[in-house]
């Protein structure tokens, strides 16, 4: 299946050569083949091997989670496997919005993390980053 | 359908629907045999099999012929299916733009008029390692698996032996050492079959048509090469001991055809057992012709990578209900709870569960008690992104708990004490 170049992650803008806002079909264009799609009532997800693209009722890419191999980094330094003691190091001070951890000062960004055994916030890897669409 | 049900006429509740993919298993109502769907892909990822959808419908490629037809045809000559597969409902994920298929599809074929139907949906991944395993022993073992598989195929005479002590070499060693003889006769250990074929040919003078024959042959064969004493030796297991068997009679056995004129001539014409036809399950034999027609040409998806661990997952069944039996159609996902250490903490730990499985065990447990007669909403989950963003979830209420659980995927989400319903909109109360 496609993959996603690893590249930079940008809160509220997009992750590497994928930008947040972008049309659906422009969005096609650049995966080429090798995707699924599920449509929701309103919108729909597509799903490439190591990335997600929601798609919302506008019809543009409004979030875009990485998982897997995807080496691409926040600010250089927090990718995936990182922990939130590395966000809380080398970034800034994050918050717990339910089941995600978004950034305090930077928006349009949320972590979500790995379910390991003996599981502790601070120490759990980031198995998913997501930037979307600031309203 | 449980004896009870039966007697008081209760309808049997239809399995949930699931999507197939590579290796789906199909039956014709006029072939001989079931066949299985092949789905084209460049590559193909036991943990992630490639999605068939409506339009994988060419004979030949996609779809294998049935074996005879009840037309007294063979179903090779004239399988002609339709150009679409038939979904009974319309289905929401679609692949490469085109809508998927599931276990409830059809398929009709116009040279007959008869629905081709799933049996399985292919999830389980059986039919994709059996094509796994002959693709990786075509690589490593060049031509190997054509003496196998050819009733008359020798391989002292094709000069093969070598390659065969080092299949069952690697076999062994794959095993931690070893395997169980008898483990070998599985009809649908496809491994077992070649095993069984390799050890038949180089061991010329053991029948292993039968456990207990070959059993009695390779305690002769071991007594007559000195083996009964060695170490490690049990007949039972093809280990390390019985490698040394084969090696040394192996060699006796190629010295024997090289100087003896007449036993050369009795190996020329041995007669192997069928094996692989007569021994081992119809899909397994299906994935064998299949490997040879895709060895042979260019039809796509002829790379396969290695394995790792697969998960299964049933779908929690759509249904707008207007309330009553809303709960009991609920199917939850054999799928981790999400988040389930975090859940754990925040929740589970002041609900009393010892740990995070027991915790999860309580969900499993509060959601099955309660559900038929539990308050129950759905909702969209609009309060965090990520994963769970604008995901429809079923919120089961009851004695002050509630449960969530994705209505797409059925996995469970959160099990917590309360009743709030933040963080939801459009909801509805659908019991």
């Amino acid at each position: 299946m496609m993959k996603i170049e690893d590249g930079d992650i940008i809160p509220a803008v997009g992750i590497s050569n994928i930008r947040l806002d972008i049309t659906k079909e422009e969005l096609l264009k650049l995966l080429k083949k090798d995707f699924m799609e599920r449509f929701r009532e309103d919108d729909s997800i597509i799903t490439i091997e190591n990335a997600k693209f929601w798609i919302a009722s506008d019809g543009k890419v409004d979030q875009i989670g990485v998982e897997g191999d995807f080496k691409g980094k926040y600010k250089g330094v927090i990718g995936l496997g990182s922990t939130l003691q590395d966000v809380k190091r080398f970034v800034g001070d994050y918050v717990n919005v339910y089941d995600t951890y978004e950034m305090e000062e930077d928006k349009g960004i949320c972590f979500e993390l790995e379910d390991i055994d003996d599981w502790d916030e601070l120490k759990a890897p980031i198995d998913h980053i997501y930037v979307f669409r600031i309203s | 359908m449980d004896f009870l049900s039966w007697l008081f006429g209760k309808e049997e509740e239809e399995a949930p629907a699931e999507p197939l993919v590579l290796g789906a298993l199909l039956r014709c109502e006029y072939g001989a045999r079931p066949t299985f769907l092949y789905v084209e892909a460049d590559d193909i990822d036991i943990n992630a099999l490639p999605q068939a959808c409506v339009e994988d419908t060419k004979a030949h490629v996609n779809i294998q012929p049935f074996g005879l037809c009840m037309r007294n045809d063979d179903c090779t000559f004239k399988l002609d299916p339709d150009d679409r597969w038939v979904n009974t409902e319309p289905q929401n994920v679609r692949v490469n733009g085109k809508e998927i298929i599931t276990t409830r599809s059809t398929l009709l074929c116009r040279a007959t008029g008869m629905t081709i139907r799933p049996i399985t949906s292919g999830q389980d991944g059986k039919f994709a390692r059996f094509l796994l395993f002959l693709r990786d022993m075509d690589r490593r073992y060049p031509g190997l698996r054509e003496v196998l598989e050819d009733p008359y195929g020798d391989l002292y005479l094709d000069g093969r032996y070598e390659a065969a002590l080092q299949f069952l070499g690697d076999q062994v060693e794959r095993r931690d050492g070893g395997l169980e003889i008898n483990t070998l006769y599985d009809p649908e250990d496809l491994e077992g079959a070649y095993i069984l074929a390799a050890l038949e040919r180089l061991l010329l003078d053991c029948d292993v048509r039968s456990f207990d024959r070959f059993m009695e042959d390779l305690s002769i064969t071991a007594f007559e090469r000195d083996m009964e004493g060695a170490e490690g030796w049990d007949k039972n297991y093809l280990n390390e001991a019985m490698l040394e068997l084969l090696r040394i009679d192996c060699q006796a056995t190629a010295r024997r055809i090289d100087t003896d004129p007449v036993y050369r001539w009795r190996v020329q014409n041995k007669k192997f057992s069928s094996w692989l036809r007569e021994s081992t399950s119809a899909m397994a034999y299906t994935a064998v012709l299949f490997a040879s027609m895709l060895a042979a040409s260019n039809v796509p998806g002829k790379g396969v990578e290695d394995t790792v661990d697969e998960e299964t997952k049933e779908v929690t069944e759509r249904e707008e209900g207007s309330g009553t039996g809303y709960g009991s159609r609920i199917k939850v996902s054999e799928q981790k709870m999400y988040q389930q250490g975090q859940h754990y903490n925040k929740h589970g730990r002041d609900m009393g569960f010892g740990g995070k499985k027991e915790y999860e065990a309580g969900a499993r447990d509060f959601i099955e008690k309660s559900k038929s007669t539990a308050e129950i909403f759905e909702g969209k989950w609009n309060s965090s992104r990520g994963s769970q963003g604008g995901e429809t979830q079923i919120i089961i209420r009851s004695e002050g708990k509630q449960a969530i659980i994705n209505k797409e995927t059925g996995q469970i989400i959160d099990f917590y004490e309360g009743t709030s319903l933040d963080g939801f909109i459009d909801l509805r109360k659908v019991q």
